[in-house]
């Protein structure tokens, strides 16, 4: 598998363009896959409005918000031994802390299915390895559009793989000799895919009516995500920062930067 | 991800369902560096409530409305010529006269239509500080109905000939102006640079203007 993805990945190499301009934005981009990744992601898209959407859009229609609440509140429930480990390999031992507290109390007051804790003002906050090794210094790598999994990048990419080994599910599964066990992680993939959809798929539409280039819009946005969920900057924290404060950078970069600060700036990735 | 799109979607309706609070004061210290700026961005958000969310006023009107804030409160070239990239620099100023009034038709286009849908949510300030680069960013957090978390927004604005004027959003994260580039540089890397940009978003408009005649 790795093999064939790595294949495929040589195989579908972008060369840079020879325009100076057009091959700015490909070193910047750091997608040198594209080819390959634009037709993953057409395959995405296609898996999307044949099966995704109409599931999820059944599901929103058929199951009342109470349950799919509950739905969405216990599979972050299950999500709690990656959370916990991720937290405390960062050293945040406060959002540890609160991961902690909120599995104990959702377990007892809310038997996983419910929040009391998020309503008590101790909300969900996701973390996995691929943010973990980003706090340890490592760079994104190359841009990634996963099929089925959707965008990512190989840091992120890695962070999946070791998640695995992080979650006691994957043990259970390895364990079991029931099908729904041994499955587990598709089955709850597949939820979760199905939940995010149903309460997204306006706004989704709304984008790629709107985008001229889709899939440009979506590495924006899954880069823009990734750093503000490195950078801890949840919704509702009382951190100060919502801005990136690489948007400043990259206004000094693009309106005063001579040319060589352009070719120093590309040869050292900024963080 | 998927989260991320909502907040990008949010950011574009906050964008334009922004109220002031009555209330509304910095709760942090606030080391402005522009001190008017907080004041503007409420401000800029009570003129939008009251022109554009009356249901009653035709589609035409809206947009036209739309663009005069539009015009008092963006600086427009600031963005165009951010959203460019790399490209910026091939860009001739006939190109990039033509590129800034078609982006404007494309925001009003985007946006206007969906004040109509406003439903009161209110717009409060956090606090503003310094953004660097001579401009000030404006922290506010919009409500959201139901018991849904409030969105958390910023303002990127600096001066341009003494008027305060808006140079970015950031919606949870996302910058509006980043994601837009990305688009633009993405699409015209694929296509041929700043005539087939300016191609596209001719017709983009041109779509958009009849479904907003339909809808």
């Amino acid at each position: 598998m790795a093999a064939a993805v790595l294949v495929l990945g040589l195989a579908g190499c972008a060369t840079p363009p020879d325009d100076p301009e057009a091959r700015a934005a490909f070193q910047e981009t750091n997608d040198p896959i594209e080819p390959v990744n634009r037709a993953i992601f057409e395959f995405n898209l296609f898996v999307d409005k044949t099966i995704l959407r109409p599931v999820a859009q059944v599901y929103e229609l058929v199951l009342p918000d109470l349950v799919r609440d509950g739905v969405r509140n216990f599979l972050r429930h299950l999500k709690t031994p990656v959370i916990l480990a991720n937290d405390l390999m960062q050293g945040e031992m406060e959002r540890a802390g609160t991961t902690m507290g909120r599995f104990i109390f959702n377990t007892v007051a809310g038997i996983g299915f419910f929040d009391p804790a998020g309503e008590a003002g101790h909300p969900y906050h996701p973390e996995d390895f691929g943010q973990t090794l980003a706090v340890w210094g490592v760079g994104d790598g190359p841009y990634l559009m996963l099929p089925f999994l959707g965008p990512s990048n190989l840091r992120d990419a890695g962070g999946f793989v070791a998640d695995r080994y992080l979650n006691p599910l994957t043990y259970w599964a390895d364990n079991s000799e029931r099908w729904v066990i041994e499955n587990n992680a598709i089955i709850l993939g597949v939820t979760e895919a199905v939940d995010m959809r149903s309460r997204n798929y306006r706004q989704l539409q709304d984008l790629e009516e709107t985008s001229l280039d889709f899939y440009a819009t979506v590495r924006s946005l899954y880069r823009q995500t990734r750093q503000s969920l490195i950078e801890n900057r949840d919704p509702g924290s009382d951190e100060t920062s919502p801005v990136p404060s690489m948007s400043l950078d990259e206004l000094d970069y693009e309106f005063y930067a001579t040319d060589d600060e352009l070719v120093a700036s590309q040869a050292v990735p900024a963080e | 991800m998927l989260r991320t799109l909502r907040g990008f979607t949010l950011a574009a309706i906050a964008a334009i369902c922004m109220a002031s609070a009555p209330g509304a004061s910095g709760t942090g210290t606030a080391f402005a560096q522009d001190a008017e700026a907080g004041a503007f961005i409420l401000d800029l958000g009570e003129r939008a409530v009251t022109a554009l969310t009356d249901r009653e006023i035709p589609q035409e009107e809206r947009q036209e409305r739309f663009r005069t804030l539009l015009n008092t409160g963006l600086d427009l070239e600031f963005v165009g010529g951010y959203v460019l990239g790399v490209y910026r620099r091939q860009t001739d100023a006939e190109q990039m006269g033509t590129f800034l009034e078609l982006l404007e038709e494309n925001i009003v286009q985007n946006y206007a239509w969906r004040f109509r849908n406003y439903t009161g949510e209110e717009l409060h300030l956090l606090r503003t500080r310094e953004g660097g680069r001579d401009s000030t960013i404006v922290e506010t957090e919009l409500e959201q109905l139901g018991d849904a978390p409030p969105v958390r927004v910023a303002w990127r604005v600096h001066r341009k000939d003494g008027e305060l004027k808006i140079i970015d959003i950031v919606v949870e994260g996302i910058s509006m102006m980043v994601t837009q580039r990305d688009e633009y540089v993405g699409f015209m890397r694929a296509n041929g640079g700043v005539d087939a940009l300016i191609d596209a978003l001719r017709k983009q408009n041109a779509a958009l203007a009849e479904r907003r005649q339909q809808g």
